[in-house]
């Protein structure tokens, strides 16, 4: 077996360990928004604050957006497409931006404060985590784009990258089950 | 300023506000688009200057560098455009559950569709399969 060979080997073995372990994290994180979740129809049951609309759909679709971006920019790395890599990345942060200015500003800055009430500790609860989350994700990708820059990542080799995009994709994943259970389900309370 | 010129003023203003708001959102959902559908770059305003070779053996080489310059570009177009599409797919899912909560959905109709949006993200997003491979990849 020639050095290379065996480096590649060995990279395939610690990628196949690493995506073994972050799955397994999110399978631990998932517990964590689940029990969120299952408070929020604990104590909501089949009502819901009136929120602004809106703003739930704008900063979804928002998300939804940098999902495709941070996608966007790991399908560039694999096509050896540097410019459009750094470019989406950098989109993603925006967006990310985006999604918690929509989030802090027009639904903490509304009606509901996180005294009052159940509905007050759920709505914050869930979405105060999920933007720790964001924020996480957000430093990650400006590493993840710092170390691109850098040129620390090729088209074969580059778990960071993938990992943060997972990492991203799974804030996501999260909304897609928290939008609902914020802003669509159940009857709305003045 | 009499009330005809007035009028004739108006009349031109939202003329040119409609066609140039036409003209600007044309343009924008072309470049849009490119950005999206096509190999991730903007179109050029001006055409690059191609110099072809005279010598043969350079004529060759230069052939070829073009034909795995395309391809290059195809793949990349082709790997941009699975990702627009679970874009497109998303954005409409999530469209059809934010209509469908004003038609009166029930909760477990919310809950299906937000279980169909994140096996499409799990799937395509966040490659699954992978975990399971057989180490391909990066």
């Amino acid at each position: 077996m020639s050095g290379s060979t065996a480096v590649h080997g060995e990279y395939r073995a610690a990628l196949r360990n690493n995506r073994l372990g972050l799955w397994l994290f999110f399978l631990s994180e998932s517990f964590l928004f689940i029990g969120i979740l299952v408070t929020r129809f604990y104590l909501w049951g089949n009502t819901r604050p009136e929120l602004n609309q809106l703003n739930g759909l704008l900063v979804t679709i928002v998300l939804l957006l940098s999902s495709f971006t941070m996608n966007r920019a790991e399908t560039a790395l694999v096509q050896n497409d540097r410019k459009t890599f750094l470019n989406s990345l950098l989109v993603t942060v925006v967006l990310g931006l985006l999604f918690l200015a929509g989030v802090i500003v027009f639904e903490w800055g509304g009606h509901i404060r996180p005294s009052d009430g159940a509905y007050g500790a759920v709505l914050f609860g869930m979405t105060g985590m999920h933007a720790l989350h964001v924020v996480s994700g957000i430093v990650f990708i400006l590493i993840v784009w710092n170390n691109g820059r850098r040129g620390l990542y090729s088209s074969e080799q580059h778990w960071g990258v993938e990992a943060c995009a997972i990492w991203w994709h799974y804030v996501d994943l999260v909304w897609v089950f928290f939008y609902p259970a914020l802003y669509l389900m159940g009857q709305a309370i003045r | 300023m009499t009330t005809s010129t007035m009028y004739l003023l108006a009349t031109a203003a939202v003329l040119v506000l409609t066609v140039g708001g036409g003209v600007g959102l044309a343009v924008l959902f072309h470049l849009g688009s490119q950005l999206v559908l096509g190999d991730g770059r903007l179109p050029r305003l001006v055409p690059q200057r191609v110099i072809v070779p005279t010598e043969p053996m350079a004529v060759l080489r230069w052939r070829r560098e073009q034909d795995e310059e395309r391809m290059a570009v195809a793949r990349r177009v082709a790997a941009y455009r699975s990702g627009a599409t679970v874009l497109i797919v998303l954005a409409a899912l999530t469209g059809f559950e934010y209509v469908m909560n004003l038609v009166g959905i029930s909760v477990f109709g919310l809950f299906v569709i937000a279980l169909v949006k994140a096996a499409i993200i799990v799937h395509y997003f966040m490659h699954v399969a992978t975990v399971f491979a057989a180490g391909d990849g990066h």
